[in-house]
Formats: structure tokens, sequence, C-alpha cells
């Protein structure tokens, strides 16, 4: 819409009473349950939707891209030889055997076998055989491992029965990968735009620069900058020794006359022309007039890195080189014409140049608009590259190898060599995924740490890795621009979900109803613009360029065109956008500061979909609503018919969007369609977040991923190696709509707890919680933790293996410790696991790493290798599983349960960022009580409230309250919800306060209390934290072999350290004795003897060094301390000890 | 006993009673329950449905939990 | 400082015999695609908006040169010359590199005026015409040259599709020649002095040509520009005939690109939405 040119008529138009046959008092028609748009959205892409549309992608487009620009492998020897791929496709993840009747693979049979969940990458090849030429069809290649619900999976488009079939959750995201049994994410990776012109200023050094990182699809990257050095501006480039003359680099470009090189910088503007006007200077005073003179001055300081053959190259022709091909890569040179990349140099200096004259005209490099996401798909993509092209070397090396013997008994079959290459591309994904290190030499690239082990400790955590998004930024910087909230990032990134502490700010999460974008093709669009009277580039001068009025269109970065009516231009644009005529992810928008036009086509946009409003009047009517409930349209309906559009941060900030239907003015182009999509998918589990104090959200959303519940509709099935959950977990009574939408309510993580909040005892200061002792007899907060075991009984090289056996007998039978072990060596499931008890009775060959035994194999001595349980608490065998690994070895599990009733010191935690740990546990009969005879579950301190401002946690229970009362579930969605008011109203229907507020009876001394007490329910987590799995300590125990000190950590037994800070107090209180206790009698006293006369360490009263015992003394010291004694002698620096009497 | 693993009777690594008990363990396949027994070295999979995943059987002593 | 893309001396150069200046309204090279009546196709369009409606609607005539498969038609824009300055009558030559898609028009300098005999005798002596030089864009069809045409109240709109279009700088070979025969005569001294050092570089060359063995990439020794580059200088110049703007020729031409017989009126037989249908097509 031409929106700046009305918008003024338009705001006049407005204050007249009669505008639009309306008059400003009419009431507003609102769109009855526009939010459901958000489900609808929700079904087609959102959440982890940018995960499989960004694999998808690469399985269906990308690859085939990938294959054609390396298609083809030739041999040196042979020049008649050739191999082409004509097309390749990813196949369905199969077993990997040829015995398997059944060849589907199930994810869930890939977790508990500790396999990849992965495909067949099959290949299309023609070649020469002879004088023949022979074409195959399905030739594999390698294995890819498959993305789950991605279109190469077996869960997408299953039924719910279906899912329950192959013991999938239905629930379950996908969006992961499975290698050798465990479930790998690929988080999302935020950087900093390709091909754009980002500059800045460095206020201390007075340096302005652009820069621009170029990336082709060739995956080859090089970052330009332009930038000013003692008020000159100069072209900078990693493959230049020196910084190179603005000038100097433009007359290399082609642009030789001193005229035209003012005119495409500065243009006509007089005070740019005067800046740039030593530039012009510089190169004539190093005598560079011609492009030749040029090139040959930027020759002599090409960095040359080449594996060329032949002579040195003249330096001009190195230039060039440099020039066209690194330099910018992603501007195109056309044979001999310069012109696009002169401009795109001249438009840099541009840019400096007025941020030279104007501080404001830089960039911000946080700006949501200037980051691009990465996603697994293009990891995976330059993963494949890198891995194919080494595929195809290697085959050409092996064709070469074979076709270079002279006589061959048969005709040469190049697809024989082909089935010998080996699994190099399958590994390569494996490995990568499993460790990942993406480490690609070709592609100068080195990053470790992108996979993540999914976590599945609740449902929550595992979606909410599935959101994140993690920056490339330094840690350990201290620069607090990229960890603040940006105004940009507003409905794209969720701005209370991220981590405390280190990470702060740097880990983000999407919003609950973004997108992120993949490549599209921008050819097509291109012509489109010009269609739309974009006047081509070529044709232009500096004049032209810069003249008032006239805008730079820009497509992806590059600079196609001018144009002199953006407004229509743009308005134009999207009008065909939104009839469906291109992409819908194409965005398009106006920087008047530039006066560009930017048109986006590119991968990794963050956007979200937003009600069109045109005229003032919302596009999306109650009618189209109905049709959605009725499910006659589906989402993308709403896109095809120009209801609804993507639109992306930068396309956003070119917007007038309205929150709410009230707030639509004539300049409005957008509606929301919600404002809580705003928070993400783990914010969105808050209820009544709009009344929190902000970082109280912000611990709810790290805490809610530690609360324990249900994580899968296939719990039981699963054998994770740790695994947590809830006995009877309840969903919440106050809901948000996020919470039914991510389907929190039907794998919940807490309970709703009746919580009185009052003082009581004592022992709830600090945050602690009372609880009542009947509610945990009837399960409040019971848990189970059920913790993997596994085993590999191994073939070893040798020809032996390992083996089980049955529990062996001593003098009075059967010992205790094999107890519970049955004949096949294994111990019963469901029988109860004693601490030392033994689950699996293993025993190894003890030649097994022997090499040259080439013996009987079932003759060998075998030793004991069993598995004995650790934890001081009984368990029980939950499951015992026996199988086969791909390489034939057999996988044991054993699935250890314990069942765990809440105790004091386990964690705690209220939807609002309120932890605290159980502090006492009081008989119900000691419980405070309310007229009708109702105890609450939990006691909270009041003075959890004043400090942290929850005031959505009150409001939950008053909506808890009220709902438990009416029979219902009550709503607290953002800025939204039940409101306080009708709330109280049901509570006053039911007799009840209208505050919330009870009168409760003490159950200790019988008498009323003496103030009312603020008591409902509120939905409290159990958090993973519990007293169990921390409480340690020791009097004695084991000690480290190298320094004989205690061992650190539980884990190990180990002691409790004194340490610095400690030794420090000790030191100033002059408690020299205990410090001497326990910093050496405690720890790792040791008696050594030292000589007296040479100051050295002997033994049994012998000084080895003065061969006399004479002046030996026996004294204490550290056995550290001596340790580093012989460590210094070791290295020839020799320690004495001088002697004295104390 | 007949189950997989473990080697046939002779143990020259400890004095174990092998004799005692060694009829069928009989174990059950994860896909579609039916009983199977599992040889040494061969192998694990159903011989009705040919997955590869395989239970143990429940425990047939007594089993007494404490009720907290 | 004047204007500098003599946007109205939109010149043609036929290739063949006929060489001529023709005066055409070029106009902004907005971009037109065939059959494409903007207007038409606006009102075609749903809801077009009443802020934009149509005024007038103007006719347009495609026309060509006669004889396309012996004739081309380009534009050059002579850029650094200001508009008041036109190629009047002097006497210029041009000629062109047909593979390397080149152009070189050169222009006698005035001798008389703002002109440095001294630099000229530094520079190889006689420096008296000036070369410009261009790359010559290809349209891909989608470039027109057109002109109004009033016949009383009628107006119509002639189209004329050009082949390419080349933005001429001027070149200053003088000077490098001057560069390049102070190297040579610099070589020629330095000669002596540069003969053992030619062991050294079979060396590097050899370790060089092992690498390539092992990296499995052999690179291409002439990148893609450098090709261009050697293509460019191999090619010969081939002259062409360089028409005044008042020789009949062109005159004739001129005459004939906006009063052709031949000349179609065009009727928009596509919706726009065909038409973007089509663009983006694969």
């Amino acid at each position: 819409m031409a929106v700046d040119h009305e918008s003024e008529e338009d705001w006049q138009n407005a204050e007249r009473t009669n505008w639009r046959g309306l008059t400003l008092t009419d009431p507003i028609k609102t769109i009855q349950d526009k939010w459901l748009l958000l489900p609808a959205f929700l079904k087609v892409k959102g959440l982890v939707k940018q995960h499989i549309d960004s694999f998808n992608y690469f399985v269906d487009v990308d690859i085939k891209n990938i294959l054609k620009a390396n298609n083809k492998v030739t041999s040196d020897v042979d020049p008649r030889f050739w191999l082409k791929y004509t097309d390749i496709h990813v196949a369905f993840p199969d077993r990997n055997e040829p015995s398997a009747l059944d060849k589907q693979l199930t994810p869930h049979e890939c977790r508990l076998r500790d396999i990849t969940y992965s495909g067949q990458i099959l290949v299309t090849i023609q070649y020469t055989r002879g004088k023949t030429i022979v074409r195959r069809a399905n030739v594999c290649i390698g294995r890819l491992p498959i993305m789950l619900r991605s279109n190469k999976c077996v869960l997408t488009g299953r039924s719910e029965a279906d899912l329950a079939r192959m013991n999938e959750c239905p629930l379950d995201p996908g969006g992961y990968f499975i290698v050798k049994g465990t479930e790998k994410v690929i988080l999302v990776q935020e950087q900093l735009s390709k091909n754009r012109i980002i500059v800045e200023v460095d206020p201390v050094k007075a340096v302005v620069q652009a820069s621009c990182t170029s990336s082709t699809h060739g995956g080859l990257k090089s970052k330009t900058y332009v930038a000013t050095k003692k008020g000159k501006i100069y072209l900078r480039h990693n493959s230049i020794h020196e910084d190179v003359p603005i000038a100097i680099a433009l007359k290399a470009l082609g642009i030789q006359s001193d005229k035209e090189i003012l005119l495409i910088t500065a243009g006509n503007t007089e005070a740019y022309k005067a800046t740039f006007s030593p530039n012009l200077e510089e190169a004539a005073k190093l005598g560079i007039f011609t492009q030749h003179q040029a090139l040959e001055w930027i020759g002599s300081r090409v960095k040359v890195n080449r594996k060329v053959i032949g002579p040195r190259r003249p330096s001009w022709e190195e230039a060039l080189e440099a020039l066209a091909t690194i330099v910018l890569a992603h501007v195109p040179v056309n044979g001999l014409d310069f012109r696009a990349k002169a401009i795109f140099v001249a438009t840099m200096t541009r840019r400096v140049l007025m941020a030279m004259e104007d501080e404001s005209m830089v960039d911000d490099r946080d700006y949501v608009g200037n980051k691009r996401l990465e996603l697994a798909g293009q990891l995976l993509a330059l993963l494949f590259e890198d891995l194919f092209k080494t595929f195809n070397t290697n085959l050409k090396s092996a064709i070469d190898k074979v076709l270079k013997k002279p006589s061959r008994t048969s005709e040469f079959d190049a697809f024989n060599t082909m089935q010998f290459q080996g699994d190099h591309i399958t590994s390569g994904f494996v490995r990568a995924i499993s460790t990942g290190n993406w480490s690609l030499k070709r592609f100068k690239m080195d990053r470790a740490g992108v996979t993540h082990v999914l976590s599945r400790l609740s449902f929550i955590s595992a979606l909410g890795m599935m959101t994140r998004i993690s920056s490339q930024f330094e840690k350990t910087r201290k620069v607090s621009g990229p960890r603040a909230l940006q105004p940009s990032q507003w409905g794209m990134l969720c701005p209370s979900d991220t981590p405390e502490g280190e990470a702060c700010g740097l880990v983000k999460n999407l919003a609950l109803m973004t997108h992120i974008t993949t490549d599209v093709e921008e050819e097509p669009i291109i012509k489109i613009a010009f269609m739309l009277g974009v006047e081509d580039i070529s044709l232009a001068t500096g004049s032209e360029i810069y003249s008032p009025g006239t805008f730079v269109v820009n497509v992806n970065g590059s600079i196609i065109g001018l144009t002199r009516y953006p407004t229509r231009f743009v308005s134009s644009f999207r009008r065909l956008r939104r009839a469906g005529r291109f992409s819908e992810f194409v965005s398009v928008y106006i920087n008047h500061h530039h006066r560009t036009v930017h048109i986006a086509s590119d991968g990794g946009r963050i956007c979200r979909p937003m009600i069109i409003v045109e005229s003032g009047q919302p596009r999306v009517s109650s009618k189209h609503i109905t049709q959605l409930k009725n499910g006659a349209i589906n989402f993308d309906d709403f896109l095809h018919r120009g209801l609804v559009e993507y639109l992306d941060v930068n396309e956003e900030n070119d917007s007038y969007i309205a929150l709410y239907e009230q707030d639509i003015v004539a300049s409005t182009t957008h509606l929301e369609i919600e404002p809580f999509t705003l928070l993400g998918a783990v914010a969105g589990l808050i209820p009544y977040p709009h009344h929190n104090q902000s970082p109280r959200n912000t611990y709810q959303c790290a805490m809610g991923k530690q609360a324990i519940g249900a994580i899968g509709y296939n719990q039981l099935n699963r054998i994770d190696t740790l695994l947590y959950l809830s006995v009877y977990p309840q969903q919440p009574m106050v809901k948000t709509k996020t919470i039914e939408l991510i389907g929190y309510d039907r794998l919940p993580a807490g309970q709703n707890a009746t919580v009185a909040v009052m003082s009581y005892s004592g022992y709830d200061i600090e945050d602690a919680l009372i609880l009542n002792k009947a509610s945990l007899d009837r399960g409040y907060g019971r848990c189970q933790v059920l913790r993997k075991n596994a085993t590999l009984l191994r073939k070893y090289p040798n020809g032996t293996f390992d083996r089980l056996a049955d529990a062996p007998n001593d003098e009075t039978g059967k010992m205790k410790k094999y107890d519970i072990i049955e004949e096949d060596g294994l111990a019963g499931v469901g029988e109860r696991v004693d601490p030392g008890d033994i689950y699996i009775n293993k025993q190894t060959p003890t030649n097994a790493n022997d090499n040259s035994f080439t013996g009987q194999a079932s003759t060998v001595p075998y030793k004991n290798a069993p598995m004995t349980y650790k934890s001081p608490v009984a368990g029980y065998i939950d499951k015992v599983m026996i199988t086969d690994t791909e390489n034939d070895q057999t996988l044991l599990k054993v699935l250890i349960r314990q069942t765990r009733r809440p105790e004091l010191g386990d964690k705690f935690s209220s939807r609002h960022g309120q932890k605290g740990v159980c502090g006492l546990i009081v008989n119900q009969e000691d419980m405070p009580f309310n007229d009708q005879g109702i105890v609450p579950d939990t006691i909270m301190n009041p003075h959890g409230f004043p400090s942290r401002m929850t005031v959505g946690k009150m409001i939950e229970l008053l909506a808890g309250k009220a709902g438990v009362l009416a029979g219902k579930l009550q709503y607290g969605t953002a800025f939204g919800g039940s409101k306080v008011e009708d709330m109280s109203r049901i509570l006053i229907e039911n007799g009840f306060s209208y505050a919330g507020k009870d009168m409760l009876t003490s159950g200790i001394t019988g008498e009323s209390m003496e103030a009312y007490v603020y008591f409902g329910p509120i939905y409290y987590q159990k958090l993973k934290h519990m007293v169990m799995d921390k409480m340690h300590a020791r009097a004695r125990g084991p000690r480290a072999t190298l320094t004989r000190q205690p061992t650190e950590g539980r884990s190990r037994e180990g002691g409790l350290r004194l340490g610095e800070m400690e030794r420090d107090c000790l030191i100033g209180y002059g408690a020299t004795q205990l410090l001497l206790e326990r910093l050496m009698i405690s720890s790792d006293k040791f008696e050594v003897n030292a000589c007296q006369e040479c100051g050295l360490m002997g033994y049994n009263g012998w000084c080895p060094y003065c061969k006399s015992s004479k002046k030996m003394s026996q004294l204490t010291i550290p056995y550290a301390a001596k340790l580093l004694f012989q460590e210094l002698m070791a290295m020839n620096v020799i320690p004495r000890l001088v002697l004295d009497d104390a | 006993m007949n189950s997989a693993p473990v080697a046939n009777g002779s143990n020259p690594g400890g004095a174990y009673n092998n004799q005692a008990a060694r009829q069928d363990m009989e174990y059950l396949c994860a896909d579609c329950g039916a009983k199977n027994e599992i040889r040494s070295r061969e192998p694990i999979r159903c011989r009705e449905c040919g997955h590869r995943i395989m239970y143990k059987k429940r425990t047939k002593r007594m089993v007494q939990f404490e009720a907290r | 400082m004047t204007k500098v893309k003599s946007e109205n001396d939109g010149l043609f150069v036929a290739e063949e015999e006929e060489e001529e200046e023709v005066h055409s309204e070029t106009g902004s090279p907005e971009v037109f695609e065939d059959a494409g009546d903007r207007e038409n196709q606006d009102e075609e369009q749903e809801e077009e908006q009443e802020e934009d409606p149509v005024v007038s609607s103007i006719p347009l005539v495609l026309n060509g040169l006669s004889s396309r498969n012996r004739q081309s038609l380009h534009i050059l824009q002579y850029l650094g010359r200001p508009k008041s300055r036109p190629f009047g009558n002097e006497s210029l030559t041009a000629s062109v590199k047909k593979e390397s898609n080149c152009i070189e028009v050169k222009v006698p300098l005035d001798t008389l005026k703002f002109y440095d005999r001294a630099r000229s005798e530094e520079w190889g002596g006689d420096v008296e015409e000036h070369g410009l030089q261009g790359v010559l864009n290809k349209t891909d069809g989608g470039l027109y040259a057109a002109k109004i045409i009033k016949e009383g109240d009628q107006r119509k709109i002639i189209l004329i599709p050009v082949d390419s279009t080349a933005q001429l700088r001027p070149s200053f070979k003088y000077m490098d020649e001057v560069d390049a025969a102070s190297l040579v005569q610099r070589k020629a001294e330095a000669a002596s002095d540069t003969k053992p050092t030619g062991v050294q570089v079979l060396q590097t060359s050899a370790k060089a040509n092992a690498n390539v063995n092992a990296d499995g990439v052999a690179h291409n020794a002439l990148g893609e520009a450098l090709k261009h580059i050697k293509k460019f200088d191999e090619e010969e110049w081939s002259p062409l005939n360089w028409r005044l703007t008042d020789d009949s020729a062109t005159e004739n031409l001129h005459k004939e690109l906006i009063e052709q017989a031949e000349a179609k009126e065009l009727t928009t037989k596509t919706t726009m939405f065909e038409y973007i249908d089509k663009l983006t097509a694969d």
C-alpha cells in the first residue's frame, strides 16, 4: 500500500464524522476466535516444522543441486571414460541387513537397538563401459540419517493408531535424528546474514567500515571491507596484503575516469564529494591512472595461494583473477564486464561516506533482520557436498588405478569399483552427527558442538530444545549488545526463554508462531521485478543511482536495478505475492534511509504470519473463521486467498501492525493474529505471565524443563539412560492456549496442589515448603526413576567371545548377591535389586586381546565381569532387553526402576519461577484445615511474594480455586485469560470470599487462625533435583592412586574439599593444628626420611646421596609434596629440605 | 542354560552349577509377543515375525512390595 | 558538472554496412516485455485501486529493423560526456570484437583547446584521438527503444527491440603502452641477472604440481575472467562504418524505424497472471 502518501490524508479523513460509513465511536467488529488461525498454522508450520522443512528442502531440492554441480567423474588415464550422475534421491529408512524379511525400520527400534535411523542415498549413473554407455538406476552411495517426521520418515502422515503400533508418541515433535540409538538434535544456529552490507563505526578509533560476507553456493566464503583509515577510504580483503585505496580498487574494476569514480560513489552530493576527493588524489599520487596500472598495483599485493602448474602469472592477471573470483564472490562477473562488482564496491563506499557524514547511518548487527538462522538442512547439505566430493575423488583415483593396468581380463565396469568405495558417506554423516564436529576443510568450516543429545527429561525439555537457537558469539566476551533483548525480536524470538548465567541472551528460543524460510529461487523474482518496471542497473550511472527519488532495488543483497516509484513497486510486488504468484516467503521492503528496496528470497529468515488489513478492514472475517472451524479451509487457503501473509523482520519493520482490532487506523497494514504468540512454547506454560515480574518468567522457563512428568505416550516402552516419570501427573487447573496447542495438557509435568499461603513451624523460611504427609501417601509428588544399564556381549577378533553364566554356588548354596540371577545369567524381571546385587553375570575371556591366540574358543579361561547395582536404595528390574546391534554383537539392556516419594530436601516449584525445597513433612492432623475440612497439600511462606512480585501466581490460585468450584478449567493465557473479576464472582457464588482467602483452623491447637489465609490450588512441579541423588558424606574412603588424596565427587565416594577460601579462614583465625589435620593428617600424610646434610629424601634411615645414615631424620609431609619434589627432580630441579628444630 | 550367550556347560573360570534348571528360557518378541528361545551365538530374531528385539519374561518368583 | 549520461543521444549502430546515428526517444530505459501493455494488464486486475485511474490509453506499435538477420541495434551510452555536447558531425570510427562483445569508438581529440602537447609527447607522441570502449550487454530481447509520435490528437508509442546496450568508457591505451614499453626495456636490462633463478622456478612449479595431485582437484590454469581476457586479446578488431546523423542512410533508417509499414499494433493476448506464470515457470 502506498501508505506514506496517503496516510496524511487518511488521518484527516478519520477525524470526520463519516469515514467509510462509520463514525469513530461505532463499535469495532471483532473477529470471533481469530486465534483459531494459530492451531491451523501449527498444523502446517511452526515449532519444529522449520527443522523438518529445512531437511525436506535438503533431501528434495538441495541434494539434487549438489549432485548437478558435481555430476561428472572422469579419468586422467583414459580420456574416453566418463561417469555421470543423472539423478539422486533418498529412500525411506530401511534395515541394513540383507536377510531381513520386513525391511521397514521404525525409529523406536533404532532407539532400542542402538542403530542409526537412516535411508539409502540412491543415484542414477551413466558411464562408459568400453564403447557402450551403461545406465544404472538406484545405485546406493551411502546412507543418510533421516530426520524424524520429515517426508522421508515412516512416521509422517500416520494416524495415532499407526503411531501407537510403531511405539511412537503422537505428541513427539520430531525434527531430530537417531544416530547409534541416541536422539540427536542439530540446534538452530544464528549468524549474520550473508551478502549484505553492514556499516559500523568504531568511535574510539574513528573508523567507519562497511563489510560484506560473501557466500556463494559453492560454499566459498570471504569477507570484504571498505573502511576508512586516516580520513581516506580503502578496500580490505584477506587475499590482499595491503589495504587498497578505493580509487585504485574502482579503477581496477574498470571505472577509470576520476569523474565517474566520484559520480558512482559520492553522486552529486557536495558533502560526500568533498569527503571523497582525497581518495582520488591518492590514486593520482601513486601514479595509478588506468585499469592496467591499478591491476598491477593490486597484483603485486595479492597473496598467491596457487597450486597451479606453470610459470608465475603476471601480477595484473593475479589481481584480475582475485577481483573476479575472491573479492565479493557473490557478485557475478560476466566475461569482461566488471560493472556489477564496481557498483557494489561503490555502494559500500557510498554507505561509508554516509556514515562518515551522519553517525546514525550505521547498521545494527544485533537487529534480527540482519540475522540468518542456519538449520539442519543447510548443515547437512554442506556435509554432503564435502563427503560427496571426497567420494568422487576417491572413486576417480580407484578408477584410474584400474585403468592404469595395461591388460585387463574383463572389460572395465566402473559400477564394480563404485561398489567397493566403502561407507565413506555413511560414516561421515554418523560421525558428524554423533560427535557434533562439523569440520569441513573444503569449506573452511570447523565447528564443534553443533549437535546435542535431545533432552528427554520432560516433554517440555524436548520441545524446548527443538526451538532453541544458539549464537556464534563467544560466551566469554563481555559485550551486552548481542545479549540484550532486541525490539525487533518481538513475535519472532521469545523474550522470556533464555538461560541465566554465561549463555544469557545468546541462547534464544523461537516464539510460537514463527517459521524459518528455506531458499527460494531468485531468477523468477528478478524477472518479476523487471516486469514491474525496475530499470536495469547496467544502464545506469551514478547520477541516476543517486538522483533524488530513485531507489535502488536489491535482490538478496545484489543490486539489480533502479525504480523511481518504490511504493508503487513494492505494493504491486506484494499484491502478486498475496495472489500466490510466487513463494509467500519472499519479502520486500523499502529502506528509506538508504533509499533502497530490498527483496529477500534467501533461507534462514525468521518470519511469522499476520492478518492483512486493507482500507482499515482486516481481510479475515468471522465467515472465514467459521469455515476454518468446519474444516472447509485450512491455513494455506488463508495464504492463497491473500487473507494472511508471512512477514519477515525487515518487512515487519516496513509495515504498520495493529495489536488489536480496535487499534486499526487508516494506515494500518496488518493485524496480529494473537498477541500471546510472542512467547515461545516453554514460556507459554506460565499462566498470567503478563502479571509477573519478567525475570520470574525467565526462571520458570529454565525450571519447566526440569519438571518431572510424562515425557511421551511411549514412555514405558523407552529404555533411556535416565528417565524421570511422575506417577500421577495432572493437567493444570489454569491452562493457557499454548498448553493446549503443544499438548502439555496431555503430557503434563506437575500436580494441582492445594496451597495455603501462610507461615508454619519455621521450617518454611527461605522458600522452603511444608508438605502434607497424607498427600504424599496418596501419591502427591511421587515419581519413578528408571535407569538403563547396558552391556555388549562382544566377539573378539581372535575368535573368543563374552558369555553369560548362571549364579555360582558356595557352601551355603546360592550367594546373596547372585540371588536374582536366573539361569540365563540375567536378573529376573520384577525382582528387587539391593545395593551390591549383580544383575548381569557376564564373563569375558582372559585372552580377549591376545590376537595370536588360535585355539578353540570354547576352551579359553574366563574371568568375571558382572554388572553390579550401585545405588544406595533398592530398585526393581523393570525390563531386560536382548537384541543384536548392526554389527551382530549381542546388546543387553536392563532397566532398573526406583519409585520415590517426596522427602525432605526435594525441590518443587510453581510455574512462576518460585522454587523451594521441602522443609518439613507434617502429619495431616497437624495441618490447618478450613471449614469444609479441606487440608492443604502444601504450605507456602507468604514471604515469597513481596520481593518476587509474582502476581500471576496469586491470580492462578484465584482462577484455580474458581475452576475447582465451578468444575471447569480456567485459562491464564498471556494478555488474556480468565478475568479476576469473573473468578471472584464464581467464588462468591460458591460461598467463598471474593479475595480467595479462607478461614483456617490450626491442626495443632485447634484454634481458629487469627488471619484469613490465601488458600487454593496452584500447579506445582517436582523438579529433578532430589536429595537422594545428591546426599553424600564420608568419614574415610577411597583415595586417588597418584596423589593419595581423597577422591573427588559423589560418584567416586569422594571427600569434601576444604578449599582455598576455607583455608584462608583458618589461617586468619590461627587454627594451625586444624589446618594441619585437614590438609595433611586426614588427607595424604606420608612419612619420609630426609637427610639433614644434603636435604634430599632417603629411605629406611639411609641417605643414598651421602651414603650415610648419620644425619637422617623422619618427618611427616603430605604425599603430594613428596611427589612434587620427585617430579621436580625428574625435571632436573633439585629441591632441598632444610630441617630446623621447631 | 539354552539361552544364548552362555557357553555350553564347561566353565573353566569358575565352579558353576550349570546342569540345574537348564530348561528352556523363553523370551518374548517385542513386536508380536511370540515366545522365543535364544540360542548361543545365533542372531536374535523372532521366529514368527523376524523382529530383532526380545524381552525377558517376568520372573515366576513372588515379589513383595513395601507399600509406602 | 553537467548531466553525464547522454540518454537522448541514444545511438544505433547497425553492424553491417549501414551505420548511422539516430536521434530517438530512448527516454528512460524502462523495461517492457513483449505483448505487455501494462495499463491493460492493470485493468484486468480485480481490485485496481480507485486512486490510480486510467487517464488515457496510447497504442503501442512494435517495429524493428527490416533486415534483422543482417542488422542489429545497440544503444551506446557515452558516460562522462555532457548532454550539451552531442557528437555532431565529428568523424568517428568504430570497431567491434564480436566474440568478446566489445565495441570501441574512436573520437578525435580537439587538439586546439585544453590540449597538453607536452603530455602527449610523454605518452608516445601522437595522442590525437580518444578511445571509448564498452562491453555489449545482451538484453535477451526484453529491452526496447521507444518514441512517442504525435499525429494530431493521436499519440502512439513505437517500440523497437534492442539487441544490447553498452556503456562506453574512455580507455587509456596509450598510457598502458608506455608502461609496457618501459617494462620491456627494464626486462631486457635485467635479463642477464635473472638467469640463475630459472632453476628455482622450475623446482617450485614441480612442487606445486605434486600438490595438485594430492588434493585431487585440478584448477584450471586460467580462471574464467582471464580466459575472457585472453579471448579478447586474441580477437581482432573488425571495423565498422560510421554514418553521421545527417547522412541519407541514417535518415532512411530513422524513417524506417518510425514509419515502417509492417509495424504491428500490439494487442494484449495474455493476462498479466499468465504472463507472470510464464516468467516464474521452472
